[in-house]
């Protein structure tokens, strides 16, 4: 059926174009071609519109406009023209996720001036006596201004003694960037949960895995109490599990293992260890892991043996180094 | 949109003398490409026909006909051209490239629309040759106009061989096809371009539509007040008047011009000269395309992100000083290497006129009209940079007097006598570049300030 | 004689409004209304202040019949002013930078200009041979003066913000003068706030010479400070080279926060008297700069009458319901409060909390808030009611919550105490002595609840459950804060503090004007 429209559109322009050419006087000629050409055009602009991608044929008025506009008012090479040019092309788009290699040339260095501060810096616990001891608000509130080039996790603390400050300002101050650092990553939580919902759950895997950061980073960050902490350490076990259903990676077995460690849930810990152990992480990594596992489990003889695979460097008198010292000692005493 | 300026300027990274020669063809074809090969194109199908037995009055007729074509056609579509590349260029900046097609695709259709009943009652009214002859004029006219909206894409392309390969193709189907019609005389001839003409038109709109699928069919934001600048539009229109003005007034001034064809007249002594004057501005169209498009672009680019991103002010100044280093540059290249062009013409332009068989009686107007050129480049060079850096005012300013002062000075030579002939346009045409040095001059020194405190 | 004293006033008082009545609800804008309607002998003429014509909806308040003249400004509404180049007049742009360097040379303590400076500097700006506002936005002196001024002390890199932090702050100061300009003679001012607002009452004083009277209820310039301090529309630029503990805050910001803190000073040092809602303002009035002898106190007040219905309606015994009335913002972190819940909940499963309060101002937080209770399981304790009457719901709560960071004086607490609800609030603003009395007699009829320390759940939770559980503690709590209503917060008292201080004010003015006409 369809076909036989074609032939008889086809038909119909021929005739136009022999016309023009054949028939005498001028008048005539241009009187049938018009009216041949007339009468073809809007057969053939439903040919093409059956043509079209799903996507252009809509809406119907405009796009009919313009294909019948086109080939009326296109004399002679409009229809072959349409079809190849437009018709041809709408049906094969040109990919644009396939992005070309591009030759980037060597980034300017950032054009700034040093900054200079005319005040000594301070250091972290210096922070901490000031807003204990300190008789100035004003040098308090300095105190917790110095916070926002601290790492959260470090800052946390300091705004906790800040939030119980005398005066309103520093109480404020130190509530306001409280509360920024929790908005920030509660609202990207809430972003991603969002988007979660339209992704395919077999492209979720990379969503879960954020979420699982996000989520773990609030309760890292000391940023919640609690509760809500609790909640949060629940919704980065659930991500994480998430995750790991999908894909398996280092990082992401190693986060199980230092949620479950929150969570006090040492049956679970042992899993992920294992998990991530098979996963192909590097035993010296996840030995830290273990011995706090072993020590959870007070399997105390294997602490020291897994102490001594821990390959991070400790610096003398730190946490670490005294953790390291303590547990050799022992081992000796005992062996 | 200076993408291809940018894939060309690659090749030049290469360092051989084969690579700038190279990328320095490629950027002439591409951006003198339809102007000037058309002039070739046209030129080759009268000599071939001829040669094979046409007779030379049906060739005089086509190559009038063909010119009225581009001239009308460029006047017509000049204002949507100018308006257009913008919206595409605000679309894309503003990551929209799928509303491109669909407008694209609305502005053909108003094109065509317009150009098909302007062009109809034109010849309708004045013609009286064949009805098949009537209908190839609108045909011709109509592909035309389409073709140059679609070329607004080719300086954002990539694939520079692509273009240059389809232009060729074009160009020799169109040869091709008028040889195979030459026996049907002007009929067959105006067969063959039309041919040509709607294989590019086709070819690249084929090109454009797969680069940047839609998602819809037709819209006609590209007119909506908001997004639109329709004082582009006047500037368009106005810009090309003023450079075919001077030839308008050539052909309809009875005792420079003969008629030709139905309404359609021409000036022997003035039309040769020029068109083959045309095909010298090649150099400059591709020293252009690579120091204007591709150079200009990249530190215009690098000087408004200082501003945005919040650079030092001495930073800003910095980058500014080295735009208008680029600018400067740029320009001064373009002045070298026509200027060599017109040198080049001087010592072997009368044995290059006599090789074509053009009476050495044209010598003197074919130098002044190098020149004329020659400077047109530059002009639009400086027009150029002032698009950029959205000068719409200057720009409008610039035509109308490029208009104003071909009009007076083309009349002038007309009663001062035929060697003055082509002064006019040389005379305009540079008066105008060097308004417009100095209007950019001024426009790039209050730079900073117009980009702080004038914006909105 | 000035000319505004020579023609008839439209108004006694016009009252300086930033951003409050009669355009949004709030404790400011309810007091505004309050005052208005209880002293019917003066006239009023309202003139509001906002930022931009898009932030207001319509009208909030009907206004009482004595307001006799309504006027609404936009400071930021520069659609007027379509751009044009134009070169500015240097003479204008000189003085300009001759007063900016006055301003430089005594910075911090005192006043930095002389009156007939700042009156010079008012009656130029943008008016006859100063700079317009055009000339401002978009003239070539303009861009000269404030690029050299950025070469020559911004610190930091960004001179596009710093481009537009100097415009965005200057362009108000154009408006302001020219509503000091074109206002209608009225016998005083008085402004409900410092910031533009107090800027504005400065200037109108320092041009007609009529009295400038200044009440505040938060610290103005102390809620910038902190405001500003936390701005993301702010950048700052970290030098991640040598990342240092530092308290500096980076040009921008001190530019901003010296700004507020130079027309706080403005308005202190034109204003007469400057009053507060309660001691702790009144001393920090003082540290900001206001003369002591030129500062009060007169504390909000509500109508008693209006909340003794609600005392009746209380059924017996104690409701375990918590409830919180404000309007669902961060600034009352409701969050904590939803937190608390949680805490509450888990020793006393029947109880619940409500929120009551406008939900529109802020819906990004209110839904955050919605999120929390789910995501602590409390859908089945904690009930968003919206905006309810208050002393319908006052008789239905057991507890009255203020979990807010900044507050002045909360009428809340004084309409909770009035219908017999003990309250438990963070020590913010006043709400200590509201609880536990001021002075030592106020002390002496005992607390009214309990004092916490702010976003503190866990404690907040053990002072609500600790009076919930103890009819004992909580009968004395109620009672507690019956009294100290009933004798320091009756509106009766504020309106009769407020009647005398115009009657005094627009005397003094009279005998002010005479004394000049006799010169």
């Amino acid at each position: 059926m369809a076909r036989a429209w074609w032939w008889l559109a086809l038909a119909l322009e021929l005739f136009s174009v022999a016309a023009l050419i054949l028939l005498q006087p001028t008048g005539v000629a241009l009187l049938v071609y018009a009216v041949l050409h007339a009468a073809a055009t809007p057969i053939l602009a439903r040919a093409c519109w059956h043509q079209l991608p799903r996507r252009y044929r809509l809406p119907v008025r405009d796009s009919m406009r313009f294909l019948q506009g086109m080939l009326l008012l296109m004399p002679l090479v409009g229809a072959i023209g349409l079809l190849w040019g437009l018709v041809g092309a709408l049906r094969l788009p040109r990919s644009r996720r396939q992005l070309n290699l591009r030759t980037v040339g060597v980034p300017e260095l950032p054009f700034q001036p040093p900054q200079v501060f005319p005040t000594p810096p301070y250091s972290s616990g210096a922070l901490h006596q000031i807003l204990r001891f300190s008789d100035k608000p004003l040098k308090r509130l300095k105190a917790v201004m110095a916070t926002r080039h601290m790492p959260v996790r470090e800052a946390v603390p300091v705004w906790q003694i800040a939030l119980k400050d005398r005066v309103d300002d520093v109480r404020l101050l130190a509530y306001a960037m409280l509360d920024g650092r929790e908005k920030q990553l509660t609202e990207r939580i809430q972003e991603l949960t969002a988007e979660l919902d339209d992704m395919p759950p077999a492209r979720r895997g990379e969503l879960h895995r954020q979420l699982a950061g996000y989520c773990w980073e609030l309760v890292y960050n000391g940023l919640v109490q609690g509760a809500v902490r609790t909640h949060w350490l629940q919704a980065a076990r659930q991500h994480v599990d998430a995750a790991l259903a999908q894909q398996s990676s280092a990082d992401l077995c190693v986060l199980a293992v230092r949620i479950a460690l929150e969570q006090q849930d040492l049956a679970a810990a042992a899993d992920a260890l294992q998990r991530a152990e098979q996963s192909g992480v590097a035993p010296a990594v996840l030995a830290c892991w273990q011995a706090e596992l072993a020590f959870r489990q007070r399997r105390f003889a294997d602490i020291a043996a897994l102490l001594a695979r821990d390959s991070r460097p400790a610096e003398q008198g730190s946490a670490l180094a005294a953790v390291r010292a303590w547990w050799r000692a022992a081992a000796e005493v005992q062996s | 949109m200076a993408g291809i300026g940018f894939e060309i300027r690659r090749i030049l990274e290469r360092d051989s003398f084969f690579a700038v020669l190279k990328a320095y063809g490629y950027a002439g074809l591409i951006s003198g490409g339809p102007w000037v090969l058309s002039i070739l194109g046209v030129m080759a199908i009268g000599l071939l026909s001829v040669a094979l037995g046409a007779e030379q009055q049906a060739v005089n007729q086509f190559q009038i006909c063909v010119t009225y074509l581009m001239a009308c056609s460029l006047i017509l579509t000049g204002g949507m051209q100018l308006m257009f590349t913008r919206f595409v260029a605000d679309r894309l900046y503003a990551h929209e490239p799928r509303i491109v097609l669909p407008n694209l695709l609305g502005a053909l259709l108003l094109t065509t629309a317009v150009s098909a009943l302007l062009s109809a009652l034109f010849v309708l009214l004045t013609f009286d040759g064949s009805a098949f002859l009537q209908v190839l004029l609108i045909a011709n006219f109509v592909v035309v106009c389409n073709l140059w909206l679609v070329l607004i894409f080719l300086s954002g392309m990539k694939a520079y061989q692509r273009i240059v390969r389809t232009l060729a193709a074009g160009y020799l189907l169109a040869i091709l096809v008028s040889m195979l019609l030459a026996p049907f005389e002007l009929e067959g001839l105006l067969t063959g371009i039309l041919v040509g003409h709607a294989g590019l038109l086709f070819a690249f709109l084929h090109h454009v539509v797969r680069e940047y699928p839609g998602q819809s069919l037709l819209r006609f934001d590209f007119l909506d007040r908001r997004k639109a600048f329709y004082s582009l539009f006047a500037m368009g229109v106005l810009y090309n008047l003023a450079v075919w003005v001077d030839k308008f007034i050539f052909w309809f001034v009875p005792y420079t011009s003969e008629a030709i064809i139905g309404p359609l007249r021409a000036s022997i002594i003035y039309d040769l000269p020029i068109f083959l004057a045309y095909l010298f501005i090649l150099p400059g169209m591709a020293v252009f395309l690579v120091r204007m498009e591709a150079d200009f672009a990249e530190q215009y680019d690098r000087f408004y992100r200082a501003v945005r991103e919040g650079d030092t002010l001495m930073h800003i100044e910095y980058r500014k000083d080295q735009m208008v280093y680029t600018a400067r540059q740029g320009i001064y290249e373009i002045f070298k290497v026509q200027g060599l062009t017109v040198v080049l013409c001087l010592l072997w332009g009368r044995d290059l006129l006599q090789a074509i068989g053009i009476s050495p009686l044209y010598i003197h107007l074919f130098y002044i009209d190098v020149v004329a050129v020659s400077v047109q480049v530059l002009l639009m060079a400086i027009l150029n940079v002032m698009f950029y850096l959205d000068a719409r005012r200057e720009v409008l300013m610039l035509s109308v007097v490029f208009l104003l002062t071909n009009i007076v000075f083309t009349w002038a030579t007309l009663l001062l006598g035929a060697e003055t002939f082509g002064y006019g346009f040389a005379l305009s045409v540079t008066l105008t570049a060097f308004l417009g040095f100095f209007v950019l001059a001024r426009k790039l020194r209050r730079l900073e300030y117009e980009t702080f405190m004038l914006q909105r | 004689m000035t000319t505004a004293a020579s023609t008839t006033p439209i108004a006694d008082i016009a009252l300086l409004l930033e951003g409050t009545y009669p355009f949004v609800r709030g404790g400011v804008s309810s007091w505004v209304h309050q005052i208005i309607s209880g002293l019917p002998e003066f006239r009023f003429a309202v003139i509001f202040i906002g930022g931009e014509p898009s932030l207001y909806g319509k009208a909030q308040y009907q206004f009482p019949a004595n307001v006799s003249h309504f006027e609404t400004h936009y400071l930021l509404d520069n659609s007027q002013h379509t751009p044009k180049a134009r070169k500015g007049d240097p003479a204008a742009f000189a003085d300009m930078a001759a007063l900016h360097e006055q301003m430089r040379a005594n910075p911090g303590e005192g006043n930095a200009l002389s009156m007939t400076d700042m009156l010079k500097a008012f009656t130029t700006l943008g008016g006859p041979g100063g700079i317009s506002k055009s000339d401002f936005l978009f003239s070539e002196a303009s861009y000269d003066y404030v690029s050299e001024q950025y070469r020559q002390r911004c610190t930091e890199p960004s001179f596009v913000d710093y481009f537009w932090a100097v415009r965005t702050m200057h362009t108000p100061l154009f408006v302001l003068a020219d509503i000091a300009r074109k206002l209608p003679p009225v016998r005083m001012v008085h402004s409900i706030s410092t910031g533009y607002a107090g800027l504005l009452g400065a200037m109108i004083r320092l041009q007609r010479n009529i009295p400038f009277a200044l009440t505040e209820h938060g610290i103005y310039t102390k809620e910038r400070k902190i405001d500003l301090a936390q701005a993301t529309w702010i950048r700052d630029h970290n030098d991640d080279v040598s990342n240092t503990l530092h308290d500096e805050m980076g040009y921008i910001r001190g530019l901003w926060i010296k700004f507020f803190e130079q027309i706080g000073r403005i308005a202190y040092s034109q204003a007469e008297p400057i009053v507060s809602l309660y001691e702790g303002n009144r001393l920090r009035q003082i540290a900001d700069g206001a003369l002591a002898e030129r500062t009060q106190v007169i504390t909000n007040g509500i109508n008693l009458q209006r909340y003794a219905t609600a005392l009746q309606k209380r059924p017996d015994g104690i409701p375990p319901v918590l409830g919180l009335i404000g309007r669902i913002v961060p600034i009352k972190d409701i969050k904590t409060f939803v937190r608390m819940m949680r805490v509450v909940v888990n020793e006393r499963p029947d109880a619940e909390g409500w929120l009551i309060g406008p939900e529109d101002e802020d819906p990004a937080y209110v839904q955050e808030c919605k999120d929390l209770v789910e995501s602590l399981g409390l859908q089945h304790n904690v009930k968003f009611l919206g905006f309810q009457n208050v002393a319908e719901i006052l008789p239905q709560l057991g507890l009255m919550m203020l979990t807010s960071i900044s507050e002045a004086l909360p009428l809340v607490l004084l309409e909770a105490f009035a219908s017999g609800v003990p309250c438990v609030a963070t020590d913010v603003g006043s709400c200590r002595e509201l609880i536990e009395g001021s002075t030592p007699e106020d002390k002496a009829l005992g607390s009214a609840g309990a004092v916490v320390t702010i976003a503190d759940p866990e404690s907040t939770a053990q002072a609500a459950l600790a009076l919930l559980n103890d009819p004992v503690r909580w009968q004395a709590a109620q009672q507690a804060g019956l009294k100290r209503v009933e004798k320091y917060y009756d509106d009766r008292m504020m309106f009769g503090a407020y009647r005398e201080l115009y009657q005094q004010t627009l005397a003094g003015a009279v005998a002010g004007a005479g004394q000049t006409a006799e010169c």
